[in-house]
């Protein structure tokens, strides 16, 4: 039978001889810092673009009608919805976990994976259902005149959200969703664990 | 306490701490590089409320528990291979052993058990994991009590 000190010493022997040199942490560091701001940059900056540019075209438009004005707000609140529901996870991922306990860390886990879970589930259909009809009723008046062209244009465009929008329900996603459902259980059976008495 | 002196001075305890959660050499060092980029990250902001080991142990632990989210994500399938079980080579059988009953306890015993190994003190271990210190003293006894019943089954 292994004693107490029998069990440190063999503990104490799984060290590893190759401590990597801490230049390499830090050049990690470097590269893990750009990437995370280049994603959060470029990912507001198209939504905000996007945002602008509707509202520019949107007021300058002359004899604007009524589904002109609503179709461009219903895109417009698409992707403040989304902005804003995804940016209220920004502050828990940044939130620094050294002082809290594990059960605290734990619970903090799951809301994050959780608000992740409607994020992926809900959400992004909210945001293309409301960017789609958005674009529908947007495109409406200059559809009128009856130009081929035109007519390529917002097909091309339907197309594009329709893919996207496809993509975002496939097969593939399912998978992802249902590993973030056992994720999630599996963060809950550890949480579990750490339940008084057990 | 500079970041160079700790990064030496803990980088084996943080390294074991993972080995016993993930038991498998790569990932492990993985997850002591992120540890380590954490603790450099958020060293400016400690305020010595704690003990640095303290701190330290509890960043480390968290790390470990946000693997969690990793496993899932990857099924064991698709590993690629060389994250199976990797263990180093040179390592005695009975050190392999113990990391491997260490390895199947569950999560927080995982963490409960390193860290006792680690000559945490049993108070501080309440701290890092959130319970009280009874409790913690009862599933250390529970855990070496398991983890002798697999060393004699091992030996016979």
């Amino acid at each position: 039978m292994k004693n107490d000190n029998d069990l440190k010493t063999l503990w104490n022997k799984g060290g590893s001889n190759e401590v990597p040199d801490v230049k390499e942490l830090f050049k990690k560091a470097g590269n893990m810092r750009k990437a995370a701001r280049i994603r959060l940059i470029v990912q507001s900056l198209v939504l905000l673009m996007s945002t602008g540019i509707m509202l520019v075209v949107g007021l300058n438009i002359n004899n604007r009608q009524l589904t002109t004005t609503i179709g461009a707000w219903l895109m417009i609140m698409a992707m403040v919805i989304y902005l804003v529901v995804s940016n209220q996870l920004l502050p828990m991922l940044f939130k620094s976990d050294a002082g809290m306990s594990n059960k605290e860390f734990l619970n903090q886990l799951i809301r994050i994976k959780r608000k992740n879970e409607f994020l992926d589930r809900v959400l992004v259909h909210i945001y293309f259902g409301l960017l789609i009809i958005g674009m529908l009723l947007y495109l409406l008046q200059f559809l009128r005149d009856q130009s081929v062209l035109k007519a390529i244009f917002c097909s091309v465009i339907f197309i594009c959200l329709a893919v996207a929008w496809y993509y975002s329900k496939n097969r593939e996603s399912k998978k992802m969703q249902s590993m973030m459902n056992q994720t999630i259980k599996h963060l809950q059976a550890v949480n579990e664990q750490l339940r008084d008495g057990n | 306490m500079v970041f160079e002196d700790i990064y030496k001075a803990y980088w084996n305890k943080v390294y074991r701490i993972c080995m016993g959660f993930v038991n498998n050499h790569d990932l492990a060092k993985d997850l002591t590089q992120d540890t380590f980029l954490s603790i450099w990250q958020q060293l400016p902001k400690f305020r010595h409320e704690a003990a640095i080991g303290t701190w330290i142990f509890r960043i480390a632990t968290n790390n470990c528990l946000r693997q969690i989210t990793v496993i899932n994500r990857m099924p064991r399938a698709e590993m690629p291979e060389h994250l199976l079980d990797h263990i180093e080579p040179d390592r005695e059988p009975q050190v392999r052993f113990l990391y491997k009953c260490i390895g199947e306890l569950p999560e927080t015993d995982r963490l409960i058990i390193s860290l006792e190994l680690e000559d945490v003190k049993q108070a501080d271990i309440a701290k890092i994991i959130g319970l009280s210190p009874t409790n913690i003293r009862v599933k250390v006894h529970r855990i070496k009590e398991k983890l002798a019943q697999k060393f004699e089954n091992y030996e016979e």
